[in-house]
């Protein structure tokens, strides 16, 4: 059985009135990508700042790699790469004197060191870049350089703070691509971001965070059977009669039936055929309609079914 | 000591500053008055044209009393040259001797001896109009006390030939001394400029929010951080006043003798003021752009109004009041008194007084440095 690398018990962090994080429960086991999904201001930050030790929480225990983490667990810390959502370097430093510099915070022998900082380099693809200062790169290639300074000693536990923020999609997928890369080499991956199909694209288990609390845990496929939605068909045509969304509604395994923005919605709960019915529906009263999406329910429909509202709506 | 040598790797990026602030600090000391120059008093002359239309012994008198302090500059008498003249200061004030000079000035009377022509009113106007009230005056003092007419001119280009003697007042023993004292006084501009223009932007860049988020996630322990910052500022801070001493020691030699140690500690002082000012700077995060600017307002504010640059003893008593809420005002005092330019005498009490009001200047902005970081915590 895999080692718990992360177990967070029972963790409570107020700020004056609000709680930023409530009763919050967390295992993680070795080798997992773990994504940590929930809009701004769920307490995903929060969290990881308390599992970092750089937050004094109000109650509860965090335990990484077996031990209790505090602010002086140098040891530990050790262990622990982070690369958070803001690009954090020293603009009057090279790209390689930024990599050395924090990878020197955990590795002081000079011979690995030079290796490590090569290793990282060469990981994030900056081996042209290596004389630039941070000014001179692009937004891509900054977060990448943002990253190679998290992960240049090595560590076995990466925590990823939503480093694909205003990223472009090319480089997010190379940043996508590299975070697997550093998991296939045996890291622990922790990664936060309210963009939910990063976090369905490569993390292996997933909790969804809401107003500080757990609220959902588990693999994709399970958090996708926790809620009542297992197909969504919509089709683009006229505003129907209600005598057309009554009979549709009345389909074996229909459970809501909604026209917007120039389409009609039909949620379904399992059947294997639905679409079938639908328009069969549509085919019988000679409705006339343009194309047609069946799409099986993703994290936001889950987060949607769990708290009531639109993953990006609650931005 | 990976956070020490960051700390001078940013250092190294601000050399272009350092080099100008240097190169500013080197003119001062070389274009202005340290301490030689200014040994010798040359009356100053001014450009007098004369038409003589009296032509008598008395007119011809004037011309030769005028001309032993002027300059004589010739012109044709025509009002349109004469004007050009004046305009391009060729000449500074044009004097007619009207005819009758003599007979009114036998007779006693003043008006109309002369026609003055000048352009503007400036100081060379009313000296030539003082000299030639003050020669007629006496000539008139004479004969009121009985003198003939010919004797009482020649009587008074005597007594006005009397000069007045002009010495300089030296301070105390003239040379190294003198020469230290004006380098001490520019001093606190160039350790204001240098180590505010550094150490604000190093210690800026070090705290920058994402990277000081890193550095806490590391592994390095936050007094390791703490210490080799500042370790690393103070040894910074240290090779800036070692350089400028190093200046001074080059262009003055052995200034370091006597009450000099006193100034000496006097500049430490100062250098923690300006440590302390950095910090706030850096504190309240004014960036690269502004910084230039607040940098040379306070550092020639303070040099002009606590008396770096021009003598404590000539500024005006509102000015001094105002420059006591200023540490470079009690910095300047100290340095004064040690080098013998003030005229109060050297008393080793009121030196190390203005040497504790500098450190209480830093210590307060130190406090101030920390309120504003504690308050941006806080939000």
């Amino acid at each position: 059985m895999a080692q718990t690398v992360v177990k967070i018990s029972n963790l409570v962090k107020r700020y004056k009135e609000l709680i930023a994080v409530d009763h919050f429960d967390l295992e993680i086991k070795q080798g997992e990508v773990f994504g940590l999904l929930g809009p701004n201001g769920s307490g995903k930050t929060t969290t990881i700042n308390c599992l970092l030790s750089l937050l004094d929480f109000d109650k509860g225990e965090i335990e990484i790699f077996g031990e209790k983490m505090t602010p002086t667990n140098y040891a530990l810390k050790k262990r622990i790469g982070v690369i958070s959502q803001n690009v954090a370097v020293y603009d009057e430093l090279t790209v390689i004197e930024n990599i050395d510099y924090f990878c020197g915070l955990y590795i002081t022998d000079k011979q690995t060191r030079k290796k490590y900082v090569d290793d990282a380099i060469k990981f994030v693809g900056l081996e042209e870049f290596t004389k630039f200062r941070p000014k001179k790169l692009s937004g891509g290639l900054l977060r990448r350089l943002n990253i190679a300074c998290g992960i240049a000693h090595k560590p076995e536990l990466i925590i990823l703070d939503e480093p694909t923020v205003a990223v472009d999609p090319q480089s997010r997928n190379k940043i996508l691509e590299g975070i697997l890369e550093l998991n296939a080499q045996g890291a622990t991956i922790i990664y936060t971001s309210h963009y939910m199909e990063e976090v369905e694209q490569i993390c292996s288990r997933i909790a969804i965070m809401d107003k500080g609390k757990n609220i959902a845990l588990g693999t994709k496929a399970e958090l996708k059977k926790m809620i009542k939605n297992t197909e969504t068909v919509s089709i683009e045509m006229e505003q129907p009669d209600d005598s057309i969304i009554q009979q549709m509604s009345g389909l074996v395994h229909v459970y809501d039936v909604q026209y917007k923005d120039s389409k009609l919605y039909i949620y379904c709960s399992g059947g294997k055929h639905n679409l079938i019915r639908i328009l069969g529906v549509l085919q019988e009263h000679d409705i006339a309609f343009g194309r047609v999406y069946s799409e099986l329910p993703t994290l936001n429909d889950v987060f949607l079914e769990i708290t009531g509202k639109q993953l990006r709506d609650s931005e | 000591m990976q956070v020490f040598k960051l700390f001078f790797k940013i250092a190294k990026t601000k050399w272009l500053s350092m080099l100008v602030f240097l190169g500013i600090f080197l003119l001062i000391l070389n274009f202005t008055n340290v301490g030689g120059g200014a040994d010798t008093f040359k009356t100053s002359k001014m450009a007098l044209t004369i038409f003589d239309h009296d032509k008598t012994d008395a007119s011809r008198k004037l011309c030769e009393y005028l001309a032993k302090d002027n300059i004589i500059v010739d012109f044709e008498d025509d009002k349109d040259k004469l004007i050009d003249a004046l305009y391009v200061t060729s000449t500074n004030y044009v004097i007619t001797i009207n005819e009758g000079y003599q007979d009114k000035l036998s007779k006693g009377e003043t008006d109309g001896l002369f026609t003055a022509r000048y352009l503007h009113d400036s100081y060379t106007n009313k000296l030539a109009d003082s000299n030639l009230d003050t020669y007629v005056s006496t000539v008139r003092t004479y004969m009121a006390g009985g003198m003939e007419l010919d004797k009482a001119l020649d009587a008074a280009q005597q007594a006005l030939d009397v000069k007045t003697e002009v010495t300089f007042e030296t301070f105390e023993n003239e040379s190294a001394q003198t020469k230290a004292a004006s380098f001490f006084n520019y001093m606190p501009y160039a350790l204001l400029s240098l180590i505010v223009s550094v150490l604000c932007p190093v210690v800026v860049a070090m705290n920058k929010k994402g990277v000081g988020f890193r550095t806490k996630c590391s592994s390095i322990k936050t007094s390791s951080v703490s210490a080799q910052t500042i370790a690393a500022s103070g040894i910074f801070v240290f090779i800036i006043w070692l350089i400028l001493m190093a200046f001074g020691v080059g262009k003055n030699g052995g200034m370091f003798s006597g009450n000099m140690w006193y100034a000496v500690l006097n500049t430490v002082a100062f250098t923690l003021v300006c440590v302390s000012i950095a910090l706030l700077f850096a504190e309240l995060g004014i960036g690269d752009n502004v910084l230039a600017f607040v940098t040379q307002v306070l550092g020639l504010g303070m040099a002009f109004l606590c008396g770096m640059f021009v003598p404590q003893e000539m500024l005006s008593s509102s000015v001094l009041a105002a420059a006591r809420f200023l540490p470079a005002y009690w910095y300047v005092k100290a340095n004064d008194m040690i080098c013998g330019l003030s005229t109060e005498q050297f008393k080793l009490s009121t030196v190390m007084m203005c040497v504790g009001i500098q450190l209480l200047f830093a210590a307060a902005i130190f406090a101030v440095s920390l309120i504003v970081k504690k308050q941006k915590k806080a939000i």
